[in-house]
């Protein structure tokens, strides 16, 4: 007896120290595409995911990014980029891809929990440090001699949640729509230069020096005022913002093509696991698991968020406001006279 | 003892493997529960109960909602037709610069212009056929054979051309009468504002008929005087000219040569050369209103062996090539030895032209003097020609450039359509070659006058297209028409006049 406990105390120690080995897979690799300001947080998803995957299931996987503004990767997608997973800035390019390509099924956002938008994140001002210009809340980005930083809402996602966060004050204030179209022509006279994408903005901004503020993704202002541009610029938190959902999905045609639905879905469902929502918290992304999220509070200030319900739905907002000739051309032309 | 050090180390053992491998890898759920929602944790969400901001806003009055959602498509479907408005515009302007390029590309017309969309280079033939008819009649004294019958008077092809905007070329040929001869050959250079410099074989700055287009003038042949004093010191010759050109002012100076056509060798005599000039000036030029003026003259040195011979004309016609009136000054040039004859000719003219509406009035004076070695005198000839046209169908005689421009119906010929235009004339031509120094006989001048009197119809069939008709009566002193050489002791004499009546016409095409 003894001695079989020592045989099997060192065989034990033995296999210890050995790296868990089981059955070995072909690696896989999967094709993630995103919007523009998500290069950060899918590194280190990516490197986390790998290593579980590893561990699950003994496979090696790589993740390749892509990343550019929404809207044009959803067409990008459509148009056939093998996409395995989408991880886009609002539902409706999602939206698109479903019911323009075909790629997968309309009812895709009820696959995953929470409408399939494992974190979230709001727009917030991104200015030079000490606030030169004053600017407090939505009412100062029109005043005259402030040049606005933002994306075109045609082909970023982020600068449609602008858009749709300034109309939101615009109206709640003033009260009624051509007040809210008035303040946006206003917004749109000081805008110099429209970037495809949040992360152009972001280039304009922080590297080339251009304006006064960013309307910004807020882990975009965070990334610039702790990495980018350490100590030159400062955020401005407006009375009300929005709540800005960026949702992911599997994009099934792709997937059951290349046989990679196994990982694809399992790469998804990793970013609600608390490890994942810890590193979309340390990227500056909301959290939608309370208790990590209640680890972040410091980090993030409360604001008041209006939500896509408020515009009657992704549909409704489209139509009324981004579909060619609607009111964002309108806007846009006014804003040019 | 033994047994809890083993175990011991085992414990130890599994301790560096999670320690060596960072954080332990997170397990990936097979199924993931939503997220209870955050409440005010991190942010305060607007209730979507708020009124909702989606435009329109709705007032709830179902009348007034209305008319925004239409208010609203109304914008819409305006801001959509700006923006088609503007795609057409961008297409209207895409077609018509491609309109212009096609056009610019071959210019179809009476001869096809090759162009580029700028300008810089161009290509366009040109020609020249005439086809003569005249039948003449002996009125007066001789035995002169006049042969009746028809002629190619001119049949000539070239080529206008620019190269790089600025400089102009020319190049053409006749193929008449068996022989190819060069004709103009020249390249010009018009870069400097109101200045065009050319160099080549040319028209020297001579007059009004000499200078205007051949397939332009209005009678069957040009001027005697004009005809018989530039072929000695004007016509084509090689050379360069300095222009200065306004719409008004022209004003044109060369240093000439001879013809391309002489062949020089050892024993051939030296090139002539000489200086030629000819200022125009139209104060009045406007459609169906013009006055013209000019001046020119020459001097011209080194004739061959310095003789002029045949200085002279035909009688408005040339089917039959016997001159009308003629002199030779002969001349020898022996080695080391004194030269005789022609040694240098200097010419004046002047010019002027009337037009009102169908009315015109045109006429040159030309006076020319040949300078002659040693003690032999100098001999002096002159001329005119003035003639009036009318235009039956009302169009205009115009000017371009200090010369005749094309007269362009304002109908062109078509069979149940117009006729073209017609225009009437009549011209009094006189070439006076009588110089008593020169020639006389018993004391008294040999007279060499010729006169002609020319009416005229011109038919216009389009502004490429001419039909001329010429009822020509003529009468040259001591004329070669008489008999070809007139016996010294008939000069003067009452049988020494020729007399007689051309009908001559042409069909002209040019382009």
């Amino acid at each position: 007896m003894k001695k079989a406990l020592s045989i099997f105390t060192a065989v034990a120690a033995a296999l210890a120290a050995l790296p868990a080995t089981a059955v070995q897979a072909a690696p896989v690799q999967l094709l993630n595409v995103s919007y523009d300001p998500t290069r950060e947080l899918y590194v280190a998803i990516n490197a986390a995911f790998a290593r579980s995957w590893k561990a699950q299931t003994g496979q090696d996987v790589a993740v390749r990014q892509s990343h550019g503004g929404s809207g044009k990767q959803a067409r990008s997608v459509i148009d056939g980029l093998p996409a395995d997973v989408v991880t886009l800035a609002l539902a409706y390019d999602i939206d698109e891809i479903s019911s323009k390509g075909k790629l997968l099924p309309s009812n895709w956002q009820a696959r995953l929990p929470n409408n399939s938008a494992p974190y979230y994140s709001t727009i917030v001002f991104l200015v030079r440090k000490g606030n030169p210009k004053n600017i407090r809340d939505w009412d100062d980005l029109v005043k005259p001699g402030v040049k606005v930083i933002t994306p075109n809402p045609k082909t970023s996602g982020g600068a449609r949640w602008n858009y749709l966060a300034g109309w939101g004050y615009a109206q709640r204030k003033y009260g009624t729509t051509a007040a809210a179209r008035d303040y946006l022509v206003k917004l749109f006279r000081n805008v110099p230069v429209l970037d495809s994408g949040a992360r152009g903005s972001t280039t304009t901004f922080v590297q080339r020096g251009q304006g006064d503020v960013l309307l910004a993704w807020e882990n975009e202002a965070f990334l610039a005022v702790n990495q980018l541009g350490k100590g030159k610029f400062d955020i401005v938190v407006p009375s009300v913002s929005i709540l800005a959902e960026p949702p992911v999905a599997v994009v099934d045609a792709n997937v059951d093509k290349k046989g990679t639905r196994k990982v694809a879905e399992a790469y998804l469902r990793f970013l609600y696991t608390p490890a994942a929502q810890q590193l979309i918290g340390k990227s500056y992304y909301r959290p939608r698991n309370p208790q990590v999220a209640a680890r972040f509070k410091a980090q993030f200030p409360n604001v008041s968020l209006l939500t896509i319900k408020n515009f009657g739905g992704w549909a409704k907002a489209q139509t009324a406001h981004f579909n060619d000739g609607a009111l964002f051309d309108q806007i846009l032309e006014d804003a040019k006279r | 003892m033994r047994t809890f050090l083993m175990g011991g180390v085992a414990a130890l053992a599994f301790l560096p493997a999670p320690l060596l491998a960072q954080e332990a890898p997170a397990a990936i759920p097979d199924q993931v529960e939503p997220f209870p929602d955050s409440g005010d944790t991190i942010d305060t969400v607007i209730s979507s109960d708020e009124a909702p901001v989606a435009a329109p806003a709705r007032t709830g009055d179902a009348v007034l909602d209305r008319l925004n959602a239409l208010e609203s498509k109304i914008l819409a479907l305006e801001s959509r037709n700006r923006q088609l408005e503007e795609a057409a515009a961008a297409t209207q302007t895409r077609v018509e610069k491609v309109e212009v390029r096609a056009a610019r590309a071959v210019q179809a017309g009476p001869a096809p212009t090759f162009a580029d969309v700028g300008g810089n280079f161009t290509f366009k033939p040109r020609g020249t056929f005439q086809i003569d008819y005249a039948g003449y009649n002996r009125r007066g004294a001789g035995t002169y054979d006049y042969n009746s019958g028809t002629d190619i008077r001119r049949g000539r092809f070239g080529f206008d051309g620019t190269f790089f905007k600025h400089f102009k070329y020319r190049i053409e040929g006749e193929f008449v009468k068996g022989a190819t001869t060069l004709l103009d050959a020249y390249v010009s250079y018009g870069g400097i504002k109101n200045w065009v410099f050319t160099v080549g074989q040319q028209k020297a700055p001579y007059g009004l008929e000499a200078n205007t287009a051949d397939a332009l003038n209005s009678f069957l042949e040009r001027g005697m005087a004009n005809v018989a004093f530039g072929a000695v010191g004007a016509e084509r010759r090689v050379g360069v000219t300095a222009a200065y050109q306004t719409d008004k002012l022209n004003a044109t100076i060369g240093l000439f040569g001879s013809s391309e056509s002489v062949v020089r060798n050892e024993s051939t005599p030296d090139e002539g050369y000489g200086v030629n000039a000819r200022v125009t000036w139209d104060p009045i030029l406007d459609t169906g209103k013009i006055v013209h003026v000019g001046a020119s003259g020459f001097k011209a040195a080194g004739f061959p062996a310095h003789t002029i011979s045949s200085l002279g004309d035909r009688p408005g016609n040339r089917v039959d090539g016997g001159r009308l009136v003629s002199i030779n000054i002969n001349g020898t040039a022996p080695n080391g030895g004194a030269p005789t004859g022609a040694r240098n000719a200097t010419y004046w003219g002047l010019e002027s032209a009337l037009v009102f509406g169908p009315f015109s009035v045109q006429g040159e004076y030309n006076r020319l003097r040949i300078d002659r070695y040693g003690a032999a005198s100098t001999v002096n000839s002159d001329g005119f020609y003035v003639f009036g046209s009318f235009f039956l169908t009302g169009e205009s005689r115009s000017f371009r450039n200090g010369n005749i421009d094309r007269v362009k119906p304002f109908t062109d010929f078509a069979p149940g359509g117009g006729w073209g235009a017609f225009e009437l004339l009549a011209r009094y031509d006189v070439l006076d070659l009588t110089d008593g120094d020169f020639q006389s006989i018993g004391g008294a001048a040999v007279k060499r006058r010729g006169e002609t009197w020319t009416a005229g119809l011109n038919w216009y069939l389009n502004p490429n297209v001419k039909f001329v008709a010429n009822y020509i009566r003529f009468k040259g002193q001591n004329s070669p028409l008489v008999f070809p050489a007139i016996p010294a002791t008939a000069l003067n004499g009452p049988n020494s006049t020729a007399k007689g009546d051309i009908f001559g016409t042409r069909l002209q095409v040019d382009f």
